[in-house]
């Protein structure tokens, strides 16, 4: 399980796509390992874009690794069961924050992604 | 439920035990502590002296609380107890047990008081479907306190249990040893901690609550006495199953205990019309959350598809593992189109049509499902064939049951199953979302292309589902297009959602009135002419309270007072003798047969449209409508009933009265 180093996954600059799921869905989701921030995920009606830690946000997503942040980022993980499994949780207005989690489901622009190549 | 147990709830936490207060399960039954569909606690079972006390009553004070009065007896009735035992329990996130040993002898007692507690934490899915687990459970005690927990990969849930008072703790339970003199007694307070980090908080109850809730609702002045009972036992049952997800705010119903207490897109849409003149806030809380779970993609597991409305979310070890897909699961063809009726019902109730355009996407999209997935062979009709060959629902209609879709020769029919129902479900929800779109979306031409297409549909279903010999609409048409000729009680919604001829609907009223479906206590699911028929069958004979209102009230609006009446005063008298509270179905026999209402035995209870018939069956009898503006009263009130008075009815209006009184038959 990875705890250590983890790195912001927008360092190399912003990352951003078309996400039809999150159509008419707006707002800002903290991303979390544990307690160290990876990121914002910024939708705005359709569209989503991961930038670095900062500013106000509607809700945090806290995942136990890289590797949920990352399906997450790729609506791979179902929400429900990333719940029950303890794997992630959110907090905040946490309607929004199913809201984009299921939008990203739907198509996510993260699918080909490579996270500071670190994923496989 | 049986009469052997005794439930106590709030929200999706219950405990199931025996009527001394013990719960002892067996792998395969319902005792329990029940949390987030999965049983946190599996025995707890009090001795004195080694003897589990006998019960001389059971106070059910409210729902989420309860009171048993032992006595501690050695032989025989003939020898009187000195020792009496009150155990008083009240269900929140766990539970809280206060137990006190009352010593009415004149000499003093010693005691050993031994409370046995043990978890096998069965998901609700292993209970139902005898299987094993497989994680590990384990037992942690300290001086003060039990854990008995589970662990399979990173799913863990625990149950703490810790005392007031100081006793032995080991890994069976608790153990005190107590010295009471003559004419004294002992308390101790048991706390029972359900922990599931990963749902969060349950939120505990208050007696305050609950009042809060009835005293919200309309009051009713009625002159026929069980009704003050009938509507107090459904308000504060609605009270009992409200269901908080901890998403959306607010609380909407949960189906019914024990094995329902989840969200269920069908039963809290059902509930939530049943309840709309009551509560119209809980439907605004019902379309939120399905609306938040409405499917984005398709998933064949979980037999989801973009549009649709959930059938059932569950949150145990199974669905946590993907070995049930209700994370959630979408296994409901009905459910999206009553996601639609319910919706335009509630805009049309309360004036709120800010949820309208907060919903406007996933209205369009639940109409786009009914187009491109309902109608999956491109027919014309909305049919239904699980895609989850292995764990999905093969029925996926309200009657849900293996043998409930069956011609009248008995024989099962093949699959796709287009049943009647959903299809004027189709018709009505077009029309109803044609309003919306006209009035609120400001998109007329999609109003007049729903119109369109809601006329058409009219035009062909009674071309087509029509057995002109037979003279009623066929259940369903099967995979093969031919009609499935079983007379039963789907034809009784049609009438509800208009999608009926005139004509069709007149002989359609003659056969829900005749003996074959109207048993007297209400119209049977399937009529006792037909090969499936069995009085006692889940779906193809019982009596279902909740269809029996939707019956009610589709004749109520086709213009059929008295058949409506009837019915009503029927299943009010049923509930009357049900102590109140009517059950999830009761036998189909026939009423010159039986006193009473015969019980099914595994009938949940309270279950949400249960609870929710009568107040649709008051919503009948005054004939309550809105027309948008303006509440609309048109009494049709049995003889035996006498007079009605509904007051202070939420809506659009700001709250209003409503009188009735029965009149003569001229």
């Amino acid at each position: 399980m990875e705890t250590q180093g983890v790195e912001s996954f927008a360092q190399a600059g912003p990352l951003e796509g078309e996400a039809p799921g999150l159509a008419g869905i707006v707002g800002r989701m903290r991303l979390l390992v544990r307690d160290q921030p990876v990121g914002v995920l910024e939708v705005n009606n359709g569209r989503a874009k991961l930038v670095p830690d900062g500013g106000a946000v509607d809700v945090t997503a806290t995942c136990i690794s890289r590797d949920v942040v990352i399906k997450l980022l790729r609506g791979t993980i179902n929400p429900i069961v990333m719940a029950l499994q303890s794997e992630g949780r959110l907090q905040g207005d946490r309607e929004r924050g199913v809201k984009i989690l299921y939008g990203l489901r739907a198509g996510s622009p993260f699918t080909e992604t490579s996270f500071d190549g670190k994923d496989s | 439920m049986s009469l052997n147990t005794v439930s106590i709830l709030d929200g999706n936490s219950f405990v199931v035990s025996d009527r001394r207060g013990d719960i002892d399960a067996s792998p395969i039954d319902t005792q329990g502590l029940f949390l987030d569909d999965t049983r946190f606690l599996s025995r707890w079972i009090l001795t004195v002296n080694g003897i589990r006390p006998s019960v001389l009553s059971v106070d059910e004070q409210e729902y989420f609380q309860v009171q048993f009065f032992e006595a501690v007896t050695t032989s025989t009735i003939y020898v009187d107890s000195h020792l009496s035992v009150a155990r008083k329990r009240a269900v929140g996130k766990g539970f809280h047990e206060e137990i006190l040993v009352e010593n009415h002898d004149k000499q003093a007692m010693d005691l050993d008081i031994q409370v046995d507690a043990a978890a096998d934490f069965a998901d609700l899915f292993e209970v139902k479907d005898k299987l094993q687990k497989k994680g590990e459970l384990y037992t942690k005690a300290t001086s003060d306190r039990l854990t008995l927990g589970y662990k399979r990969d990173r799913f863990v849930r625990e149950t703490y249990i810790s005392a007031n008072q100081k006793g032995q703790v080991d890994e069976k339970g608790f153990h005190f040893k107590v010295h009471l003199p003559p004419r004294t007694s002992w308390t101790v307070s048991l706390d029972v901690q359900a922990s599931n980090r990963a749902t969060g908080d349950a939120d505990r109850r208050s007696k305050a609550d609950v009042d809060a809730w009835v005293q919200s609702a309309p009051r009713l002045v009625c002159s026929w006495d069980p009704l003050h009972l009938i509507y107090k036992r459904s308000l504060v049952d609605l009270a009992a199953l409200r269901f908080r997800t901890g998403l959306t705010g607010g609380a909407l119903p949960a189906a019914g205990l024990p094995w329902f207490m989840a969200v269920f897109g069908r039963d809290s849409l059902i509930t939530s019309f049943q309840a709309m003149p009551f509560a119209p806030e809980m439907a605004a809380t019902t379309l939120r959350t399905l609306a938040l779970f409405q499917a984005r993609q398709e998933d064949p597991f979980r037999d989801a598809e973009p549009g649709k409305i959930l059938h059932e979310l569950r949150l145990g070890e199974m669905t946590a593992f993907e070995e049930r897909p209700h994370s959630p699961y979408y296994g409901a063809a009905d459910a999206t189109m009553l996601f639609l009726i319910v919706l335009e019902e509630y805009v049309r109730w309360t004036g709120d049509q800010g949820l309208a355009r907060e919903l406007e996407r996933e209205a369009r999209n639940a109409v786009a499902w009914i187009d491109r997935y309902g109608d999956r062979d491109h027919d014309g009709y909305v049919e239904y064939e699980r895609r989850n060959k292995e764990t999905g629902l093969e029925n996926q209609c309200w009657k849900d049951s293996w043998d409930s879709i069956a011609f009248a020769d008995g024989t099962l029919a093949p699959l796709p199953r287009a049943t009647c129902e959903l299809q004027g479900y189709v018709y009505d929800a077009k029309r109803r979302v044609a309003r919306l779109a006209r009035e609120i979306w400001n998109d007329p031409s999609w109003a007049q292309q729903l119109e369109r297409e809601a006329e058409d549909l009219k035009q062909r279903f009674n071309r087509d589902f029509w057995i002109p010999e037979r003279n009623f609409f066929a259940l369903a048409l099967d995979g093969n297009k031919r009609k499935v000729d079983s007379l039963t009680s789907n034809i009784g919604h049609l009438l509800w959602s208009g999608i009926a001829d005139d004509d069709k609907a007149e002989s359609c009223v003659k056969h829900l009135m005749s003996d074959a479906l109207f048993s007297g206590w209400g119209v049977r699911t399937m009529a006792s002419s037909e090969g499936s028929y069995n009085p006692i069958g889940y779906h193809v004979g019982t009596i279902w309270p909740h269809d029996n209102s939707f019956i009610a009230w589709g004749l109520r609006q086709s213009g059929y007072r008295a058949e409506a009446a009837l019915i009503s005063r029927a299943m009010l008298e049923a509930a009357d003798l049900f102590g109140g509270r009517l059950p999830e179905a009761f036998g189909g026999f026939p009423r010159s047969d039986t006193h009473y209402p015969v019980e099914y035995p595994t009938a949940c209870s309270p279950q949400a449209w249960a609870t929710g018939a009568p107040l649709l069956l008051l919503r009948t009898l005054l004939g309550l409508e809105s027309d948008g503006t303006h509440l609309i009263v048109d009494p049709a009130i049995p003889e035996p009933l006498g007079r009605i008075e509904l007051l202070d009815i939420p809506g659009v209006w700001g709250r209003m009265d409503a009188f009735g009184r029965a009149r003569a038959a001229h």
